[in-house]
Protein backbone atom coordinates (compact mmCIF):
# COMPACT_ATOMS: atom_id res chain seq x y z
CA UNK A 1 0.00 0.00 0.00
CA UNK A 2 2.27 2.73 -1.72
CA UNK A 3 1.97 6.35 0.00
CA UNK A 4 -1.29 7.79 -1.30
CA UNK A 5 -2.95 4.87 -2.73
CA UNK A 6 -5.92 3.53 -1.53
CA UNK A 7 -5.86 0.33 0.78
CA UNK A 8 -6.28 -2.43 -0.98
CA UNK A 9 -9.88 -3.99 -1.05
CA UNK A 10 -9.16 -6.58 1.46
CA UNK A 11 -7.86 -3.95 3.92
CA UNK A 12 -9.97 -2.08 3.25
CA UNK A 13 -12.76 -4.79 4.04
CA UNK A 14 -11.14 -4.76 7.65
CA UNK A 15 -11.02 -2.03 8.13
CA UNK A 16 -15.00 -1.17 7.34
CA UNK A 17 -14.83 -4.11 10.13
CA UNK A 18 -12.90 -2.15 12.67
CA UNK A 19 -15.38 0.82 12.04
CA UNK A 20 -18.68 -1.13 13.53
CA UNK A 21 -20.18 -0.48 16.53
CA UNK A 22 -17.58 -2.18 19.06
CA UNK A 23 -19.79 -5.13 19.90
CA UNK A 24 -19.58 -6.25 16.12
CA UNK A 25 -16.49 -4.61 15.22
CA UNK A 26 -12.67 -6.24 14.55
CA UNK A 27 -9.35 -4.88 15.87
CA UNK A 28 -6.92 -3.61 13.23
CA UNK A 29 -5.79 -6.17 10.71
CA UNK A 30 -2.52 -8.16 11.44
CA UNK A 31 -0.85 -5.81 7.95
CA UNK A 32 -0.94 -2.77 9.82
CA UNK A 33 1.41 -4.29 12.59
CA UNK A 34 4.31 -6.57 9.95
CA UNK A 35 3.56 -5.51 6.76
CA UNK A 36 6.19 -3.14 5.71
CA UNK A 37 3.66 -2.42 2.18
CA UNK A 38 1.09 -0.50 4.77
CA UNK A 39 4.12 1.80 6.42
CA UNK A 40 3.88 4.50 3.99
CA UNK A 41 0.14 5.15 4.40
CA UNK A 42 -0.01 4.53 7.96
CA UNK A 43 2.89 7.75 8.14
CA UNK A 44 1.39 10.01 5.91
CA UNK A 45 -2.25 9.17 6.87
CA UNK A 46 -1.91 8.58 10.84
CA UNK A 47 1.18 10.78 11.25
CA UNK A 48 1.34 13.75 8.87
CA UNK A 49 -1.58 14.76 8.07
CA UNK A 50 -2.82 15.11 11.20
CA UNK A 51 -1.00 16.58 14.33
CA UNK A 52 1.38 14.33 16.56
CA UNK A 53 4.18 14.50 18.74
CA UNK A 54 7.88 15.19 17.97
CA UNK A 55 9.06 15.93 21.42
CA UNK A 56 9.01 18.32 24.26
CA UNK A 57 9.36 22.10 24.84
CA UNK A 58 11.96 21.45 28.11
CA UNK A 59 14.35 20.33 25.97
CA UNK A 60 15.00 23.43 24.45
CA UNK A 61 14.73 25.52 27.31
CA UNK A 62 17.13 29.28 26.33
CA UNK A 63 16.86 31.24 23.08
CA UNK A 64 18.98 29.44 20.33
CA UNK A 65 18.87 26.28 21.90
CA UNK A 66 17.56 23.42 18.59
CA UNK A 67 16.75 19.91 18.79
CA UNK A 68 17.34 17.54 15.86
CA UNK A 69 14.78 14.70 15.45
CA UNK A 70 14.00 12.34 13.07
CA UNK A 71 9.74 12.04 13.17
CA UNK A 72 9.34 8.88 11.05
CA UNK A 73 12.13 9.42 8.93
CA UNK A 74 11.77 13.14 8.80
CA UNK A 75 14.13 15.58 10.10
CA UNK A 76 13.02 18.44 11.95
CA UNK A 77 14.14 20.86 13.86
CA UNK A 78 12.89 22.51 16.90
CA UNK A 79 14.36 25.23 18.56
CA UNK A 80 13.42 28.37 20.50
CA UNK A 81 14.18 31.67 19.08
CA UNK A 82 15.35 34.35 20.26
CA UNK A 83 11.73 36.04 21.24
CA UNK A 84 11.25 32.90 23.74
CA UNK A 85 9.01 31.68 21.04
CA UNK A 86 9.41 27.45 20.16
CA UNK A 87 9.34 26.83 16.41
CA UNK A 88 9.79 23.60 14.31
CA UNK A 89 11.28 23.34 10.77
CA UNK A 90 12.60 21.07 8.44
CA UNK A 91 16.22 20.52 9.13
CA UNK A 92 17.26 21.02 5.49
CA UNK A 93 18.95 23.71 3.91
CA UNK A 94 17.10 24.70 1.39
CA UNK A 95 19.90 24.81 -0.92
CA UNK A 96 20.97 21.47 -1.80
CA UNK A 97 18.91 19.63 0.82
CA UNK A 98 21.80 19.09 3.42
CA UNK A 99 20.95 18.61 6.81
CA UNK A 100 21.34 21.16 8.89
CA UNK A 101 21.98 20.43 12.60
CA UNK A 102 23.08 16.92 13.55
CA UNK A 103 22.94 17.30 17.42
CA UNK A 104 21.58 18.78 20.15
CA UNK A 105 23.14 22.12 20.95
CA UNK A 106 23.01 26.20 21.10
CA UNK A 107 23.33 29.25 18.78
CA UNK A 108 24.61 32.40 19.62
CA UNK A 109 23.97 33.58 15.94
CA UNK A 110 22.48 32.06 12.58
CA UNK A 111 22.19 27.93 12.43
CA UNK A 112 25.20 27.94 9.32
CA UNK A 113 24.54 25.06 7.02
CA UNK A 114 27.99 23.10 7.27
CA UNK A 115 27.95 22.16 3.23
CA UNK A 116 28.19 25.75 1.25
CA UNK A 117 27.24 28.00 4.76
CA UNK A 118 24.33 29.41 3.81
CA UNK A 119 22.93 30.97 7.13
CA UNK A 120 19.11 31.05 8.65
CA UNK A 121 17.86 33.17 11.28
CA UNK A 122 16.52 31.46 14.15
CA UNK A 123 12.80 32.49 12.88
CA UNK A 124 13.89 30.73 9.64
CA UNK A 125 14.85 33.57 7.42
CA UNK A 126 17.52 32.98 4.87
CA UNK A 127 19.75 35.67 6.90
CA UNK A 128 23.51 35.15 4.31
CA UNK A 129 23.84 33.07 1.29
CA UNK A 130 27.83 33.42 0.85
CA UNK A 131 29.64 33.66 -2.55
CA UNK A 132 26.17 32.87 -4.13
CA UNK A 133 26.85 35.09 -6.76
CA UNK A 134 30.64 34.28 -7.14
CA UNK A 135 33.42 35.08 -4.82
CA UNK A 136 32.51 37.48 -2.18
CA UNK A 137 29.39 38.13 -3.97
CA UNK A 138 26.70 36.83 -1.39
CA UNK A 139 23.44 38.24 -3.26
CA UNK A 140 22.38 36.71 -6.48
CA UNK A 141 18.59 37.24 -8.63
CA UNK A 142 18.32 33.44 -8.75
CA UNK A 143 17.72 32.95 -5.17
CA UNK A 144 15.35 35.01 -3.35
CA UNK A 145 16.11 35.17 0.22
CA UNK A 146 12.64 36.13 1.59
CA UNK A 147 11.15 33.05 -0.37
CA UNK A 148 13.86 30.57 0.70
CA UNK A 149 13.86 30.70 4.20
CA UNK A 150 13.77 26.98 6.30
CA UNK A 151 10.43 25.10 5.80
CA UNK A 152 8.38 25.70 8.95
CA UNK A 153 6.07 23.08 10.33
CA UNK A 154 3.10 24.58 12.30
CA UNK A 155 3.28 23.77 15.92
CA UNK A 156 1.84 23.44 19.07
CA UNK A 157 2.47 22.83 22.80
CA UNK A 158 0.44 21.27 25.50
CA UNK A 159 1.52 19.92 28.39
CA UNK A 160 4.97 20.71 27.42
CA UNK A 161 4.49 18.12 24.37
CA UNK A 162 5.56 19.48 20.98
CA UNK A 163 2.94 18.43 18.37
CA UNK A 164 3.56 19.24 14.12
CA UNK A 165 1.18 18.83 11.38
CA UNK A 166 3.05 18.69 7.68
CA UNK A 167 -0.40 19.66 5.74
CA UNK A 168 -1.82 22.71 5.44
CA UNK A 169 -5.36 21.33 5.48
CA UNK A 170 -5.25 20.19 9.39
CA UNK A 171 -7.03 22.05 11.92
CA UNK A 172 -5.26 25.02 13.22
CA UNK A 173 -3.68 23.51 16.45
CA UNK A 174 -5.94 25.42 19.29
CA UNK A 175 -9.07 23.69 17.68
CA UNK A 176 -7.77 20.37 17.58
CA UNK A 177 -6.36 20.45 21.08
CA UNK A 178 -9.34 21.84 22.27
CA UNK A 179 -11.49 18.68 23.23
CA UNK A 180 -8.89 17.59 25.18
CA UNK A 181 -8.14 21.08 26.69
CA UNK A 182 -11.61 21.40 27.96
CA UNK A 183 -11.64 17.79 29.23
CA UNK A 184 -8.49 19.10 31.24
CA UNK A 185 -9.24 22.34 31.94
CA UNK A 186 -8.28 22.30 35.30
CA UNK A 187 -4.64 21.07 33.83
CA UNK A 188 -4.43 22.95 30.60
CA UNK A 189 -2.87 26.06 30.78
CA UNK A 190 -0.91 25.78 33.81
CA UNK A 191 3.17 25.80 34.23
CA UNK A 192 4.89 22.61 34.50
CA UNK A 193 8.05 22.36 36.16
CA UNK A 194 10.05 18.97 34.54
CA UNK A 195 12.23 16.88 37.31
CA UNK A 196 15.66 16.88 35.48
CA UNK A 197 17.26 14.17 34.40
CA UNK A 198 16.04 11.27 37.04
CA UNK A 199 12.89 12.09 36.11
CA UNK A 200 13.60 11.28 31.96
CA UNK A 201 13.68 7.77 31.03
CA UNK A 202 13.12 6.07 27.85
CA UNK A 203 11.67 2.05 27.17
CA UNK A 204 12.46 0.51 23.79
CA UNK A 205 9.67 -2.26 22.98
CA UNK A 206 9.70 -4.99 20.57
CA UNK A 207 6.31 -3.74 19.22
CA UNK A 208 4.39 -1.81 17.11
CA UNK A 209 3.86 1.53 18.54
CA UNK A 210 -0.14 1.50 18.71
CA UNK A 211 -0.10 -2.06 20.50
CA UNK A 212 1.45 0.91 23.39
CA UNK A 213 -1.37 3.04 23.08
CA UNK A 214 -4.07 -0.16 22.88
CA UNK A 215 -2.75 -0.94 26.15
CA UNK A 216 -2.63 2.28 27.76
CA UNK A 217 -6.30 3.05 26.62
CA UNK A 218 -7.87 0.76 28.94
CA UNK A 219 -7.72 -0.42 32.59
CA UNK A 220 -9.05 -4.26 31.73
CA UNK A 221 -5.48 -5.75 31.93
CA UNK A 222 -4.73 -3.42 35.46
CA UNK A 223 -5.66 -6.84 37.74
CA UNK A 224 -3.56 -9.11 35.56
CA UNK A 225 -0.73 -7.25 34.70
CA UNK A 226 -0.18 -4.36 37.23
CA UNK A 227 -1.15 -6.36 40.68
CA UNK A 228 0.25 -3.61 42.44
CA UNK A 229 -0.94 -1.15 41.30
CA UNK A 230 -4.73 -2.61 41.71
CA UNK A 231 -4.23 -2.99 45.29
CA UNK A 232 -5.00 0.50 46.17
CA UNK A 233 -6.59 1.44 42.83
CA UNK A 234 -9.05 -1.46 41.91
CA UNK A 235 -10.86 -2.33 38.63
CA UNK A 236 -14.11 -1.18 40.19
CA UNK A 237 -12.86 2.50 40.64
CA UNK A 238 -11.90 2.81 37.13
CA UNK A 239 -13.93 4.22 34.13
CA UNK A 240 -13.83 4.92 30.59
CA UNK A 241 -12.41 8.29 28.87
CA UNK A 242 -13.20 8.63 25.25
CA UNK A 243 -13.68 11.07 22.86
CA UNK A 244 -14.01 9.31 19.44
CA UNK A 245 -11.73 10.11 16.98
CA UNK A 246 -9.47 12.18 19.27
CA UNK A 247 -8.58 10.57 22.25
CA UNK A 248 -9.46 7.71 25.10
CA UNK A 249 -8.07 6.73 27.75
CA UNK A 250 -9.09 5.36 31.58
CA UNK A 251 -9.40 7.27 35.20
CA UNK A 252 -9.64 6.57 38.54
CA UNK A 253 -11.57 7.83 41.51
CA UNK A 254 -8.41 6.29 43.81
CA UNK A 255 -5.56 8.03 43.57
CA UNK A 256 -2.98 7.31 46.45
CA UNK A 257 0.47 6.49 45.26
CA UNK A 258 1.66 6.06 48.75
CA UNK A 259 4.89 7.32 47.87
CA UNK A 260 5.52 9.20 51.21
CA UNK A 261 5.60 5.54 52.93
CA UNK A 262 8.96 5.40 50.76
CA UNK A 263 10.43 8.40 51.80
CA UNK A 264 9.14 9.41 55.18
CA UNK A 265 5.99 11.10 55.47
CA UNK A 266 6.78 13.86 52.47
CA UNK A 267 4.50 14.66 50.16
CA UNK A 268 4.80 16.50 46.74
CA UNK A 269 2.56 19.88 46.81
CA UNK A 270 -0.48 19.74 44.55
CA UNK A 271 -1.54 21.98 41.82
CA UNK A 272 -2.93 24.91 43.77
CA UNK A 273 -7.07 25.68 43.17
CA UNK A 274 -7.20 22.14 41.79
CA UNK A 275 -11.29 21.26 42.15
CA UNK A 276 -11.63 18.88 44.92
CA UNK A 277 -12.57 15.45 42.99
CA UNK A 278 -8.59 15.35 41.94
CA UNK A 279 -7.93 14.75 45.18
CA UNK A 280 -8.44 11.14 44.98
CA UNK A 281 -8.61 10.94 41.09
CA UNK A 282 -6.06 10.56 38.39
CA UNK A 283 -6.53 9.80 34.72
CA UNK A 284 -4.65 8.61 31.77
CA UNK A 285 -5.33 9.48 27.61
CA UNK A 286 -3.82 8.61 24.81
CA UNK A 287 -4.02 11.47 22.41
CA UNK A 288 -4.06 9.92 19.02
CA UNK A 289 -1.80 9.38 17.39
CA UNK A 290 1.37 8.63 19.58
CA UNK A 291 1.75 10.85 23.47
CA UNK A 292 0.11 9.18 26.41
CA UNK A 293 -0.90 11.50 29.55
CA UNK A 294 -1.45 10.99 32.62
CA UNK A 295 -2.62 13.51 35.06
CA UNK A 296 -2.53 13.81 38.80
CA UNK A 297 -3.21 16.70 41.58
CA UNK A 298 0.64 16.33 42.23
CA UNK A 299 2.26 15.52 38.87
CA UNK A 300 1.81 15.10 35.09
CA UNK A 301 3.75 12.55 33.08
CA UNK A 302 3.81 12.32 28.88
CA UNK A 303 5.28 9.66 26.84
CA UNK A 304 5.85 10.01 23.55
CA UNK A 305 5.64 7.05 21.44
CA UNK A 306 8.52 7.11 18.85
CA UNK A 307 7.96 4.50 15.77
CA UNK A 308 11.35 2.83 15.27
CA UNK A 309 9.82 1.20 12.57
CA UNK A 310 7.17 -1.55 12.35
CA UNK A 311 7.98 -3.62 14.91
CA UNK A 312 9.79 -1.23 17.12
CA UNK A 313 9.15 1.61 19.38
CA UNK A 314 10.65 3.90 21.85
CA UNK A 315 8.83 5.69 24.59
CA UNK A 316 9.73 8.25 25.77
CA UNK A 317 8.70 9.23 29.10
CA UNK A 318 8.92 12.66 31.16
CA UNK A 319 7.56 13.65 34.81
CA UNK A 320 6.59 16.97 35.39
CA UNK A 321 5.47 18.75 38.81
CA UNK A 322 3.67 21.29 40.74
CA UNK A 323 6.54 23.59 41.58
CA UNK A 324 9.65 24.62 40.91
CA UNK A 325 10.79 22.90 44.76
CA UNK A 326 9.12 19.82 43.78
CA UNK A 327 10.85 19.49 40.45
CA UNK A 328 14.53 20.62 41.28
CA UNK A 329 15.02 21.12 44.96
CA UNK A 330 17.06 18.54 47.01
CA UNK A 331 13.99 18.13 49.30
CA UNK A 332 12.27 16.38 46.82
CA UNK A 333 14.66 13.69 45.30
CA UNK A 334 14.22 10.77 46.88
CA UNK A 335 10.66 11.20 46.33
CA UNK A 336 10.96 11.73 42.92
CA UNK A 337 13.46 8.96 42.03
CA UNK A 338 10.72 6.91 43.99
CA UNK A 339 8.06 7.85 41.48
CA UNK A 340 9.97 7.62 38.90
CA UNK A 341 10.85 4.21 39.60
CA UNK A 342 6.88 3.45 40.41
CA UNK A 343 6.35 4.63 36.64
CA UNK A 344 9.14 2.66 35.40
CA UNK A 345 8.30 -0.37 36.55
CA UNK A 346 4.27 -0.04 36.01
CA UNK A 347 5.55 0.38 32.15
CA UNK A 348 8.02 -2.14 32.24
CA UNK A 349 4.95 -4.25 33.54
CA UNK A 350 3.38 -3.57 30.14
CA UNK A 351 6.10 -4.59 28.19
CA UNK A 352 5.53 -7.96 28.22
CA UNK A 353 2.17 -7.74 26.98
CA UNK A 354 2.73 -5.46 23.87
CA UNK A 355 5.45 -7.25 22.72
CA UNK A 356 3.50 -10.50 23.31
CA UNK A 357 0.81 -8.86 21.01
CA UNK A 358 3.03 -8.26 18.56
CA UNK A 359 4.59 -12.10 17.98
CA UNK A 360 0.60 -12.29 17.88
CA UNK A 361 0.08 -10.17 14.88
CA UNK A 362 2.30 -12.57 13.12
CA UNK A 363 -0.84 -15.73 13.05
CA UNK A 364 -2.07 -15.53 9.65
CA UNK A 365 -5.94 -16.50 11.26
CA UNK A 366 -5.90 -13.67 13.82
CA UNK A 367 -8.53 -11.31 12.45
CA UNK A 368 -7.53 -8.38 14.70
CA UNK A 369 -9.38 -9.58 17.35
CA UNK A 370 -13.06 -8.81 19.66
CA UNK A 371 -13.77 -6.39 21.58
CA UNK A 372 -15.29 -6.45 25.19
CA UNK A 373 -18.10 -4.15 24.41
CA UNK A 374 -18.17 -2.73 28.28
CA UNK A 375 -14.25 -3.41 28.86
CA UNK A 376 -12.45 -2.38 25.65
CA UNK A 377 -13.92 0.37 23.98
CA UNK A 378 -11.42 2.86 24.50
CA UNK A 379 -9.05 0.64 22.85
CA UNK A 380 -11.78 0.40 19.96
CA UNK A 381 -12.01 4.09 20.16
CA UNK A 382 -8.53 3.94 19.41
CA UNK A 383 -8.82 1.66 16.31
CA UNK A 384 -11.48 3.00 15.14
CA UNK A 385 -9.40 6.51 14.67
CA UNK A 386 -6.84 4.65 13.10
CA UNK A 387 -9.48 3.01 10.69
CA UNK A 388 -11.30 5.91 9.48
CA UNK A 389 -7.98 8.51 9.18
CA UNK A 390 -6.55 5.34 6.90
CA UNK A 391 -9.83 4.91 4.67
CA UNK A 392 -10.66 8.48 4.66
CA UNK B 1 43.45 42.62 15.26
CA UNK B 2 41.95 46.15 15.57
CA UNK B 3 42.15 47.32 12.97
CA UNK B 4 39.10 48.28 10.61
CA UNK B 5 39.03 47.01 6.94
CA UNK B 6 36.05 49.75 6.65
CA UNK B 7 38.96 52.10 6.72
CA UNK B 8 41.07 50.90 4.15
CA UNK B 9 43.85 50.38 5.89
CA UNK B 10 45.98 47.14 3.90
CA UNK B 11 49.76 45.80 4.88
CA UNK B 12 50.98 42.59 4.44
CA UNK B 13 51.72 42.83 8.26
CA UNK B 14 49.80 44.87 10.64
CA UNK B 15 51.27 46.15 14.11
CA UNK B 16 50.05 42.92 15.69
CA UNK B 17 52.60 41.26 13.86
CA UNK B 18 49.44 39.19 12.22
CA UNK B 19 50.79 37.15 8.42
CA UNK B 20 48.58 35.19 6.16
CA UNK B 21 50.76 31.95 7.55
CA UNK B 22 49.94 32.90 11.15
CA UNK B 23 45.89 33.41 10.16
CA UNK B 24 45.82 30.04 8.19
CA UNK B 25 47.65 28.41 11.23
CA UNK B 26 45.02 29.76 13.64
CA UNK B 27 42.19 29.02 11.80
CA UNK B 28 42.42 25.83 11.96
CA UNK B 29 42.01 25.86 15.74
CA UNK B 30 39.75 28.77 15.86
CA UNK B 31 35.59 28.61 16.39
CA UNK B 32 33.13 30.90 14.92
CA UNK B 33 33.65 33.79 16.90
CA UNK B 34 37.94 33.70 16.09
CA UNK B 35 37.52 32.73 12.92
CA UNK B 36 35.58 35.74 12.21
CA UNK B 37 38.21 38.18 13.51
CA UNK B 38 40.87 35.95 11.95
CA UNK B 39 39.77 36.23 8.29
CA UNK B 40 38.72 39.88 8.76
CA UNK B 41 42.22 40.40 9.64
CA UNK B 42 43.09 38.77 6.53
CA UNK B 43 41.24 41.30 4.66
CA UNK B 44 43.00 44.02 5.93
CA UNK B 45 46.15 42.86 5.27
CA UNK B 46 45.24 41.81 1.65
CA UNK B 47 45.55 44.71 -1.46
CA UNK B 48 43.29 42.96 -3.15
CA UNK B 49 39.74 44.35 -3.49
CA UNK B 50 38.46 41.29 -4.96
CA UNK B 51 40.35 39.43 -2.05
CA UNK B 52 39.13 41.32 0.80
CA UNK B 53 35.40 40.98 -0.48
CA UNK B 54 36.26 36.96 -0.11
CA UNK B 55 37.82 37.44 3.41
CA UNK B 56 35.44 39.92 4.55
CA UNK B 57 32.22 37.51 3.56
CA UNK B 58 34.33 34.70 5.33
CA UNK B 59 34.51 36.89 8.61
CA UNK B 60 30.87 37.80 7.80
CA UNK B 61 29.17 34.09 8.07
CA UNK B 62 31.30 33.47 11.13
CA UNK B 63 30.23 36.57 12.70
CA UNK B 64 26.43 35.52 11.63
CA UNK B 65 27.10 32.08 13.42
CA UNK B 66 29.15 33.31 16.45
CA UNK B 67 26.29 36.26 16.97
CA UNK B 68 28.77 38.93 16.96
CA UNK B 69 26.32 41.26 15.54
CA UNK B 70 28.16 44.78 16.11
CA UNK B 71 30.98 43.14 14.10
CA UNK B 72 28.25 41.59 11.53
CA UNK B 73 26.78 45.45 11.05
CA UNK B 74 30.68 46.43 10.26
CA UNK B 75 31.75 43.63 8.32
CA UNK B 76 28.21 44.66 6.08
CA UNK B 77 29.05 48.18 5.64
CA UNK B 78 32.55 46.94 4.14
CA UNK B 79 31.11 44.23 2.01
CA UNK B 80 28.29 46.71 0.74
CA UNK B 81 30.90 49.20 -0.14
CA UNK B 82 33.00 46.62 -2.47
CA UNK B 83 29.99 45.01 -3.81
CA UNK B 84 29.26 42.12 -1.78
CA UNK B 85 25.97 42.67 -0.87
Amino acid sequence: MPDGDKPTDLLSDALDQVMQPVGRARGLPNALYVDPATEARERQKVFFEGWSCIGFAKDVPKPGDALPIDHLGAPLLMLRDRDGQLRVFENVCRHRGMILVEEARNFPGVIRCPYHSWCYSLDGRLRATPHVGGPGVNRHASVVQDATGLNALRSGVFLDAVFVTFSDSAPAFNDWIAPLAEHWDDYAGRALFHGGAASSFTLEVAANWKLAVENYCESYHLPWVHPALNSYSRLEDHYHIETPRRFSGQGTVVYNPNLDATVGGAAFPDFPGLPGRWDSAAEYVALYPNVLFGVHRDHVFAIRLEPLGQGRTREHVELYYTAPEAAEGAAFAAMRAANADLWRQVFEEDIFVVEGMQRGRYAPNFDGGRFSAVMDSPTHCFHDWVADRLVN
Amino acid sequence: MSTDVTLGSHASTDASGWTRQRIDAALLNADSAGRALLYRQAAVLSDDPLEQRFFLTQSWVHALSAGNWPLVARLEVGLRRLGGL
